[in-house]
């Protein structure tokens, strides 16, 4: 599946505001796809949920979201829609857990255990890691999907499969496959294994920097996201 | 590929290659990293001004403190000042936008000496090559000493072969002046014992130490057995105490010289028998000529005789 992203020239507010139904659509399936695995992440950590509770509830999360456009209240100056998103999961974790408190008071089956949210272990800063992290897996994966996509269209499913094999390798250092090795099993000289990769990467850092730019309200927002994915200053 | 989360390994790397900018100094365009040290990442980079290959290190982002801004300049100076054909040549410095200093040197397409010496057996490696990179670096490092510029880290990872067998002693980040105060810096199983000790001045013979610990390591790998000549050498370069250590690194290169060469060693007092076989093995061919020639003179004379 490739990701089709708002226009890099769009803002995530502008898309989020629009008044055609598929920019705002595009937005909010972008912001899911970006912070899902963040959320499940939270919750589990924070609210001590099982995976499996955890993704039920994110996915409450993410429909009542947008059933009452919680995201188009967003307002770039008053923070980084990151944070305003933590804040809006925050107050929606706890009420389900209120709700469930209520609910079995009654008698009624509660909808989340509060069981769990009782042995909720993590400190905030474990927590901000955590999504943090999260977030980053999913931004990049989002960008490795456009730059398969890319690779495709250029006729360059080679560089594709080069990258695939050495940047998004798992392995510890010393177990990676070697320049020398990729050019072995690709029949390709060591040179031009050297030049895909340097493509795909260039590509690459495009692609991040765009679904960025997507998931962010204005310029100073996108540069502090860049700096908090790459550590750097985006250029 | 995508289908699959991406691996914690893969998420790291792939966050450090963004963190390297696409350009640097708008003349080299960065072609992916070759590897990664204590202090920052070096990558395989294209000169676009003078269209070749190089290698620049950059300081890592999650490393860039004001102090390890310092020490990645002080090595690019120090090995600026470092001009021998066993240091890697620097060919520029500078800082980037977002105030993370890098220099640019020499590209090597090398093997480290750690992994050089694990297959030294497959690619036909003898002691005595070994023993010839040894010196190398002995001569690379006390040129250095030479220049007042001490190491303090030389280790076999820290040892590149280059592609047509040249020896370059890589990674200055803990170089310091002789004199200056030890700071512990080295790694354990090569630092000389007194290096970690704070308050001792910074002295040629720890490298000499780790020197000799490198030998150790090496001549570990081999299976020949070490004589005694050898032996004394080893024991002398690793001694625990300075004093009891050459006193610089110019006298274990000659005494390394001096066995390469088949020549007694200064730390290592001969018996007449060692000193007729190093005569023999020395002028194997000589003797080995001279005796059968003495043979057959001796044959013809006693057949003239009957």
């Amino acid at each position: 599946m490739t990701a089709r992203l708002p226009d890099t020239r769009d803002t995530l507010i502008a898309a989020l505001a629009s008044d055609q139904p598929a920019d705002r659509d595009r937005a909010l399936d972008l912001i899911a796809r970006a912070y899902r695995d963040a959320v499940v992440a939270i919750l589990a950590l924070r609210w001590g949920l099982a995976r499996e509770d955890a993704e039920d509830l994110a996915q409450e999360f993410f429909a009542a979201a947008i059933a009452k456009q919680w995201f188009a209240r967003f307002e770039p100056a008053r923070g980084r829609f990151r944070t305003f998103l933590r804040a809006c999961l925050d107050d929606f974790a706890r009420s389900a857990f209120r709700d469930a408190a209520r609910l079995k008071r009654g008698g009624a089956a509660a909808h989340v255990s509060l069981d769990a949210a009782a042995t909720a272990l993590g400190s905030d800063a474990d927590a901000d890691a955590l999504f943090d992290r999260e977030w980053a897996r999913s931004v990049l994966g989002i960008a490795l999907e456009r730059l398969r996509a890319d690779c495709e269209a250029n006729g360059r499913r080679i560089a594709w499969s080069l990258y695939a094999r050495y940047d998004l390798s798992d392995l510890p250092d010393a177990q990676r496959p070697t320049y020398a090795s990729l050019a072995a099993e690709s029949g390709e000289p060591v040179t031009q294994v050297t030049n895909h990769l340097h493509w795909a990467r260039t590509r690459m850092r495009g692609h991040v920097l765009a679904t960025l730019r997507a998931l962010t309200g204005d310029e100073a927002e996108y540069r502090a996201e860049v700096r908090a994915l790459t550590g750097a200053e985006p250029a | 590929m995508t289908d699959a989360p991406i691996g914690d390994r893969a998420l790291q790397r792939l966050r450090a290659q963004l963190a390297a900018p696409s350009q640097v100094a708008g003349r080299y365009t960065l072609r992916g990293p070759l590897g990664r040290g204590g202090m920052g990442e070096v990558h395989r980079a294209t000169d676009a001004q003078l269209e070749r290959d190089v290698a620049i290190k950059l300081l890592a982002t999650e490393l860039a403190a004001p102090d390890l801004a310092d020490r990645l300049q002080r090595e690019s100076r120090v090995l600026a000042r470092l001009e021998h054909p066993g240091i890697v040549p620097v060919y520029d410095a500078g800082v980037l936008e977002d105030g993370r200093v890098y220099y640019v040197m020499r590209l090597v397409d090398g093997v480290r000496l750690d992994a050089y010496a694990r297959d030294a057996a497959q690619r036909g490696v003898t002691r005595g090559d070994l023993l010839r990179i040894v010196l190398r670096i002995a001569e690379a490092v006390g040129f250095a000493h030479e220049r007042g510029v001490v190491h303090r880290d030389l280790k076999p990872g820290n040892v590149m072969i280059g592609p047509f067998g040249e020896v370059l002693v890589l990674d200055w980040g803990v170089a310091t002046t002789l004199g200056a105060p030890a700071t512990g810096a080295g790694t354990p199983g090569f630092i000389a014992p007194e290096a970690a000790q704070r308050e001792v001045a910074t002295d040629a013979r720890m490298d000499v130490y780790s020197l000799g610990m490198v030998l150790r390591d090496l001549l570990g790998a081999h299976t020949e057995p070490v004589g005694k000549p050898l032996a004394s050498l080893l024991a002398t370069a690793t001694a625990e105490r300075p004093e009891a250590r050459y006193a610089s690194m110019a006298a274990l290169a000659a005494d390394l010289r001096r066995w390469l060469d088949g020549e007694p060693v200064s730390v290592h007092r001969e018996s007449p028998l060692e000193r007729a076989g190093r005569f023999f093995r020395r002028h194997e061919v000589a003797i080995l000529l001279l005796l059968g020639y003495a043979i057959v003179r001796t044959f013809i004379f006693v057949r003239r005789g009957l």
